[in-house]
């Protein structure tokens, strides 16, 4: 055989080939078993629409939501228990106060209750932060405050006349050590007349 | 009566989906009827088993069913029913092709009902050698031609199926029909 006929012979081979390759037919009832499944799939669909379950489940999700919103909205930024400790022993100014304020407020920040919940939004968190007014703990106690007139006038005496100052001190607590006898010995007067005073 | 306007429309709004529903249950059915011995062949040049090639089949219009919406907006569904098929059968093919092998040998041996004179010449022997030549064919070459070998499908349709220009899909096709000519020409002892 030539060979532009045996490729000629190999083509019509091949084109008989791919036509039975392609002439593959389907069991009979394909279209209908297709179909039967298509509609066992899409029956519990068109259920839902009917059904009007759609319509309770929107409800109920939106019940949800509002819940969900009003929750959000009403809850304290601080777990119940621990903010209002924390924010009057800081607002209070007496320095014994201030010392067991100060010791309050360190063990309620370092030793959170159990079962309590911060809030977890960061923007949230963020205003909370920003809204905290407590300033920052400083490293000596009682923490320094400014002098007040008299006292400023005071010290001022004090570095201009040191000897005179002194001298003054001491007077001064000479008399008050003074009044406290004179104080003393009154009150003891006054027991000593009660008691011979009370019948027997 | 707000309630009452409300519930009047939302009943609208569930009798539209449902009218629109049928529409697109229509559109399936009328895509079932037309062209599910298409994607059945379409499934089978891949998959070569007549069993894999029907679940396939079945699995491509469960997809159709998904996206039943488009179907009114598509311009060549029968095209677009193929295309799924063939992606439906890769997928399929992937995922166990050691049957599909050996099913493939078996599905060659089976002579066809409508065998013409040509067929005639194409004994058992000569069809599993074409068998094995086109399996040994580049993905690439291999899936033109036994897509060409669908009598529905034009080589704009192919081109269509596989993603690639119909200029693309006719150089594939002229190469893999060369090759195996070739290829079978060169073999000893079949001519």
């Amino acid at each position: 055989m030539k060979p532009e006929e045996r490729e000629r012979f190999a083509e019509r081979l091949l084109d008989a080939h791919l036509k039975r390759y392609g002439q593959i037919e389907p069991r009979v009832g394909l279209e209908a078993r297709v179909l039967a499944n298509v509609q066992d799939h899409a029956q519990p669909e068109r259920q839902f629409w009917r059904s009007q379950s759609w319509a309770r489940l929107a409800a109920i999700a939106a019940i949800v939501v509002a819940i969900g919103v009003v929750f959000w909205l009403t809850r304290s930024p601080f777990p119940a228990g621990t903010a209002p400790v924390a924010s009057t022993a800081r607002e209070t100014s007496a320095p014994g106060a201030r010392n067991l304020a100060e010791l309050a407020a360190s063990e309620v920040t370092e030793t959170p209750l159990s079962g309590v919940k911060y809030p977890r939004n960061p923007a949230r968190s963020a205003v909370i932060a920003k809204s905290d007014p407590t300033p920052p703990r400083l490293e000596q106690f009682p923490s320094p405050q400014p002098l007040s007139e008299q006292e400023r006038i005071l010290a001022g005496y004090v570095a201009e006349f040191r000897r005179e100052a002194v001298l003054v001190a001491e007077a001064q607590t000479r008399l008050e050590r003074q009044d406290a006898l004179e104080t003393q010995m009154l009150s003891s007067d006054e027991d000593a007349a009660r008691n011979s005073e009370t019948p027997k | 009566m707000f309630e009452g306007r409300q519930l009047v429309t939302g009943q609208a709004l569930v009798s539209q989906a449902l009218a629109a529903e049928q529409i697109d249950d229509d559109a399936l059915e009328l895509a079932v009827r037309e062209h599910a011995r298409l994607v059945y062949r379409v499934a089978y040049t891949v998959l070569r088993n007549h069993h894999d090639a029907e679940d396939a089949t079945q699995e491509t219009f469960l997809r159709v069913l998904r996206y039943r919406r488009k179907l009114a907006g598509i311009r060549d569904s029968r095209t677009w029913l193929a295309r799924i098929a063939w992606r439906v059968a890769l997928e399929r093919r992937r995922r166990a092709p050691e049957v599909l092998l050996e099913e493939a040998s078996m599905a060659s041996r089976i002579p066809s009902a409508a065998a013409s004179a040509d067929e005639a010449l194409l004994g058992q022997e000569m069809s599993a050698v074409f068998e094995g030549l086109i399996a040994a064919l580049p993905a690439k070459l291999r899936d033109p031609l036994i897509l060409s070998a669908l009598e529905e499908m034009s080589t704009t349709d192919i081109a269509e199926v596989l993603g690639i220009n119909a200029a693309a899909a006719r150089s594939r096709l002229f190469r893999a029909r060369q090759i195996l000519r070739e290829k079978f020409a060169a073999l000893p002892g079949t001519l």
